[in-house]
């Protein structure tokens, strides 16, 4: 049935395409964690950074960084089965390449972020490397919402779809 | 890298939707599938049959807490062929 000679104007293609937009953003929607979860995932995250920049063998901030990790694992894995109950097994490498885009872009300006926040912390600036934590924390909520099938949905783009 | 490629077996609307979705996940719930798509038991099966015949989609039924459920994925020759037709579809448009 492969390229067979179809009759298809512009205008059909864009329904087409339209249509298959419609269709990633309503499930983009039904992956994307409840706010909470965004939230307290960006405050683990935050709470990871800032810990690990104050000093790993320093007492509290040992206890930081483990209590962060252990609250960011198992959000993540409560998550992962949420959506497995409902049916929905996730990619953690995205297929097309717009997806990869933003998980490379993503990956590297969180490890620009925490990496600024150990060399300014190591370097005296405690203050600044705080509010690069802080900056870390509500960037991965941020993505946790808007990216969360790692392609831009902001809730308002999805109108529904009627097919057939 | 992908070549445009029109694929008649992908453009029916249901059929395209299906594609676009498994595209973004590793293996959706036949349920889940349906919820998505708002369509009968019936139309997604009829579908999905075409997609399997094609070699675009598998179809595995696993047991889950003692009841079964029917997982389905979009195949690499699946992801080929939506590639490609979503690329014919935008070259169409130019």
């Amino acid at each position: 049935m492969k390229d067979e000679k179809v009759n298809l104007n512009s205008e059909q293609a864009m329904q087409s395409l339209d249509l298959l937009k419609q269709t990633q953003t309503k499930l983009s929607l039904s992956v994307r964690p409840p706010i909470w979860l965004s939230s307290s995932a960006g405050f683990a995250y935050g709470l990871f950074t800032l810990s690990f920049s104050f000093g790993m063998n320093q007492g509290i901030w040992m206890w930081g960084v483990l209590l962060s990790i252990i609250m960011f694992t198992s959000l993540i894995v409560y998550w992962a089965q949420t959506l497995k109950k409902r049916g929905i097994k996730g990619k953690i490498w995205p297929s097309n390449g717009k997806s990869r885009f933003t998980w490379i872009l993503s990956a590297v300006v969180f490890a620009i972020l925490v990496s600024s926040a150990i060399s300014t912390a190591n370097n005296g600036y405690l203050l600044m490397s705080a509010l690069i934590s802080i900056i870390t924390g509500v960037c991965f909520t941020a993505t946790l919402h808007y990216f969360p099938n790692y392609q831009f949905v902001d809730g308002k783009s999805y109108q529904g779809n009627s097919n057939e | 890298m992908n070549e445009a490629n029109f694929d008649n077996v992908i453009h029916a609307p249901n059929r395209l939707q299906i594609c676009a979705v498994l595209a973004e996940i590793a293996e959706l719930d036949f349920k889940q599938l349906k919820q998505q798509l708002d369509v009968s038991d019936s139309v997604l099966s009829k579908h999905l049959k075409s997609l399997e015949d094609a070699g675009y989609v598998y179809i595995l039924k696993k047991l889950d807490n003692g009841r079964v459920r029917t997982w389905v994925s979009l195949s690499p020759e699946g992801m080929k062929a939506f590639n490609g037709h979503v690329l014919a579809l935008k070259a169409i448009i130019g």
